[in-house]
């Protein structure tokens, strides 16, 4: 692609974001969506191939759908209520369409058909953009507008760490896996959000991390799917060391940083007398843990038998740099330490 | 604490920076220091019971012999792996050992946490390095399938606990075990109170293991290589004894009914996994078996709640982490020659392996509990209080140390006794190292009765 | 609900309909998004006749340019999709699922 055009798509899609960060008015926001849709549409579409025709084809399909209702609950809104203000959302019918306007751009279950398969066809950069960059301005609106009903959102929570691990499950396909691992954490920072928006975004600000480094990682060693990973010990092999901490730190596992959000969300579960709910979610949790325990298992924790060629790309001086890579996987390893300071940093 | 923690962790940099030729030499000794100073612990002349006090971690008379195991172990452990890791890389070599290392570094924080949300964090955190010694360094490619199951069945048992231990805070205000038993007894008497009960519980029988969830233990333990074995029957397993006797004053009214399932799985356990021993082919999945079944008697000990059960416990957990991890390292002498673990495969080490027939003889009898080994004490002190509250025990505990007495025998026979195979024709004798190592194990067990007050716990 | 309300809420929700439940042509489903914000334009213009405020009077424009935008983004993917799968048929788009 054209640097050029790169660079005002690549603008364009922080100009969007930022504008629905900073707006008040529901127009607002839901241009500053359609800008960010808008903008990262050919870079879904940039390398001609039917597959990612396919996921551009039908990530703008729900992307452009989700806007619409969007725009049609606060139009609702403002003819019921007279608002159009984002903080003064008080209508319970508008506020639920929002929600699941809002659900079905970042994909929570049952809404979220379309994300393992767009995340499928684009390459790891802009699926890296996809599941992070793409779900801050939806949990932007989401934050701010006052669930009036928690039912909803309990509902999509539950439904989605269920799915997100249950449909991991069956998956050989690396960004399938992580689009089904997104789902799941997608869930339990919307289970959260009506007790406890802080932890919602502390739960999110840890798994931008986890993901943007579980990304990085595949896109150093060109891995696709779960057979790539075999031979990374021949490629990188400090990070081969790594990747199962980091892993089974995505699956939630003490003392590393994917605990911590979910510590938090289960404490604030069982202050507001839900100990049930937690249960059943906390266990959710194992489901997903499967799978990256498989990935761990193929990447690092056995010796994948090799022919001569496929062990040779340690000779290989690789170009990348390295050290974005090492900070985020540094901290999402051994961030449950600082969680004091964490929830400082978030709580207003 | 502080003095036992930091040269834990500096370990790791002496395994990374010493040289490769004195890698092995280096960090015995180093972690042999952290052993002997880990002995200071055990003069306890507090008051309070509570002794190397900080603002997280203390210790008292419960969790200093299992602190003491701990670090007992690594040294051990570090001896045993010398040989079957000789032919990897040095680096994997580091590695290992840096392995071995942090998993001491998360017991000592696990048994000497004096929150319980900090003991549950430490207690989940072995996992980690556990699941990687099994399936990285294991043999089989079954390995995967018993990491897997290993996680899963501890996982699934602690999460209720992490949500039980969190409702416990919101009901008391505090996790501290220096306060909580003075704080006031929480009413329970709903449905849901019984269900919270079983939630505090459940993840320690996992761990424990308790007959019926004990599926993972013999996979692990056959699976792992030889340190995870010896941590594994050592020390994990007493992570479950420990949580459970220091989560019982919390539990009070409730036990008494609702202990009764469990004792009597508790104790069925002991004669199923014993007559599991008994038929038993494979040497380390015998000595698994055989933890399940003393580990099920440390669990009755534990649930009837009294003064003796406790100590028996512990005395018990105390003097198997010893001999089991002797077991295994004898097992492991024997799969090095023959690579074989199939007991029929290697018959008639006496002829061949004079001495290591001494130490298995000392092994065996540890395991069946001859007086006066500690075993006794502590089989002795759980059979008479369980005897105390019901006397229909004694007809399954006394059925129980038959049956130990028969498959130690047996174990013992079929290793030892009997002519060679003709298959094997040339094999190493035994090194020092491995005399040393199996020396190490049976040493503070027959100490520990000239002095048994170390590990009585609360009674003294 | 007032009669306005519940035309454009109806015309939206027929729109919303046939995205969701009649899937044979991308270019139907394009259709239908046109319709869902058509019936968006006539709201919210409907809304600044009402309120006959002028500060609100660009909003209508500035929806419809956006819809413009969106409708030839999904235009160009339509190209884009009939040539590489050769058809608009929505059950053509099946190469990613597994």
């Amino acid at each position: 692609m054209n640097p050029l055009i790169l660079t005002i798509l690549l603008f364009a899609l922080g100009l969007g974001t930022t504008i629905t960060f900073m707006s008040s008015h529901w127009l607002f926001a839901w241009m500053g969506l359609e800008i960010n849709t808008l903008a990262i549409i050919p870079l879904m579409t940039q390398h001609h191939h039917p597959r990612s025709t396919e996921a551009g084809t039908k990530y703008f399909l729900a992307q452009a759908t989700a806007a619409a209702m969007l725009l049609f609950a606060s139009v609702t809104n403002a003819w019921l209520t007279g608002q159009w203000d984002i903080l003064q959302m008080s209508h319970p019918l508008p506020t639920t369409m929002i929600t699941l306007a809002l659900a079905l751009k970042i994909g929570l279950a049952p809404l979220h058909s379309w994300l393992p398969e767009v995340l499928q066809g684009l390459d790891l950069t802009t699926g890296l953009i996809l599941s992070t960059w793409q779900k801050l301005a939806p949990f932007a609106l989401l934050l701010q507008i006052n669930p009036t009903n928690p039912t909803v959102l309990i509902m999509l929570g539950i439904t989605s760490t269920l799915v997100g691990g249950w449909g991991g499950l069956n998956q050989t396909q690396l960004r399938k896996i992580l689009a089904y691992s997104s789902i799941a954490h997608l869930g339990w920072m919307a289970l959260i959000l009506p007790f406890y928006p802080s932890l919602t975004l502390l739960a999110l600000l840890t798994y931008l991390i986890m993901t943007l480094s579980t990304f990085l990682v595949f896109k150093l060693n060109k891995a696709t799917n779960i057979n790539t990973l075999a031979i990374s010990w021949s490629k990188t092999p400090i990070i081969t060391t790594l990747t199962p901490l980091l892993l089974l730190s995505l699956g939630g596992l003490p003392p590393l940083t994917g605990f911590m959000p979910k510590w938090f969300i289960l404490q604030e579960l069982t202050k507001q007398n839900l100990p049930l709910l937690a249960t059943f979610t906390a266990l959710t949790a194992l489901l997903s843990l499967y799978f990256y325990l498989r990935l761990s298992y193929s990447m690092t924790l056995t010796m994948f038998p090799n022919n001569l060629m496929g062990t040779t790309p340690w000779r290989f001086f690789t170009q990348s740099t390295s050290l974005p890579l090492a900070l985020s996987i540094s901290m999402a390893i051994a961030l449950l330490p600082l969680a004091p300071a964490m929830m400082a940093l978030l709580t207003p | 604490m502080l003095k036992i923690l930091l040269p834990t962790l500096m370990l790791v940099p002496t395994i990374w920076v010493t040289p490769a030729k004195w890698l092995w030499p280096t960090t015995l000794a180093h972690s042999f220091l952290i052993a002997l100073t880990s002995f200071s612990w055990l003069k306890n002349f507090s008051e309070t019971g509570w002794m190397s006090l900080n603002k997280y971690m203390a210790t008292d008379a419960l969790s200093t012999p299992l602190l003491v195991l701990t670090c007992w172990l690594l040294p051990l452990m570090i001896l045993a792996s010398q040989n079957h890791t000789s032919a990897e890389p040095i680096n994997r070599q580091r590695m290992y050992i840096t392995l071995l290392t942090s998993l001491q570094f998360f017991l000592i924080l696990a048994f000497s946490a004096t929150e319980i949300i900090m003991f549950y964090v430490m207690f989940e955190a072995t996992l980690i390095p556990t699941l990687i010694i099994i399936t990285r360094w294991g043999n089989q490619t079954e390995r995967l399938n018993a990491g897997t199951y290993f996680l899963f069945y501890t996982l699934a048992g602690s999460l209720p606990l992490l949500v039980a231990l969190l409702l416990l805070q919101n009901n008391t205000g505090t996790l501290s075990l220096l306060t909580i038993q003075f704080s006031d007894p929480i009413l329970l008497s709903t449905y849901a109170d019984k269900i919270w009960w079983a939630g505090c519980l459940i993840a320690f029988l996992v761990k424990m293991p308790l007959y019926g969830v004990h599926l993972w233990l013999p996979k692990a333990h056959v699976e792992a290589p030889i340190a995870g074995s010896m941590i594994l029957a050592a020390v994990l397993l007493k992570l479950g004894g420990y949580g459970m006797l220091r989560m019982m004053t919390v539990l009070e009214p409730l036990t008494k009914e609702l202990s009764y399932p469990f004792i009597i799985l508790a104790l069925w356990g002991i004669i199923m996994t014993g007559s599991i021993c008994l038929r038993q082919t494979d040497l380390k999945s015998l000595i698994a078996y055989s933890s399940v079944s003393h580990m099920g008697l440390v669990a009755g000990g534990i649930l009837i709640q009294t003064p003796w059960g406790f100590t028996g416990a512990l005395i018990l957990m105390i003097a198997h982490g010893l001999t089991s991890s002797a077991l295994f390292c004898l097992a492991n002498t024997n799969y090095e020659r023959t690579h074989s673990r199939t007991m029929i495969l290697a018959r008639g080490m006496q002829m061949v392996l004079p001495l290591m027939t001494t130490w298995w003889f000392i092994a065996s009898l540890a395991n069946l509990a001859l007086p006066p080994l500690p075993n006794l004490m502590g089989e002795l002190m759980i059979i008479t209080s369980l005897f105390n509250w019901s006397w229909w025990t004694i007809a399954l505990t006394g059925t129980g140390t038959l049956i130990t007495a028969g498959y130690s025998l047996y174990m013992f026979l079929m290793t030892q006794r009997g002519p060679i195979p003709l298959h094997i024709t040339a094999i190493e004798p035994s090194h020092s190292r491995e005399h040393l190592l199996i020396f190490l194990h049976l040493l503070p067990l027959l100490l520990l009765i000239l002095k048994p007050e170390l590990i009585w716990g609360w009674t003294f | 609900m007032t009669p306005t309300h519940f035309a454009f809420s109806s015309a939206f929700m027929l729109g919303l309909m046939g995205l969701a439940f009649h899937r044979q042509h991308l270019l139907s489903a394009l259709l239908c998004l046109e319709g869902m914000m058509l019936s968006l334009f006539i709201a919210l213009s409907l809304w600044t006749l009402q309120l006959d405020s002028t500060s609100f009077s660009a909003s209508p424009m500035l929806l419809l340019a956006f819809s413009a935008c969106e409708a030839s983004a999904g235009l160009a993917l339509l190209v884009a999709t009939t040539r590489t799968h050769g058809s608009d048929q929505l059950q053509n788009l099946n190469l990613l699922q597994c």
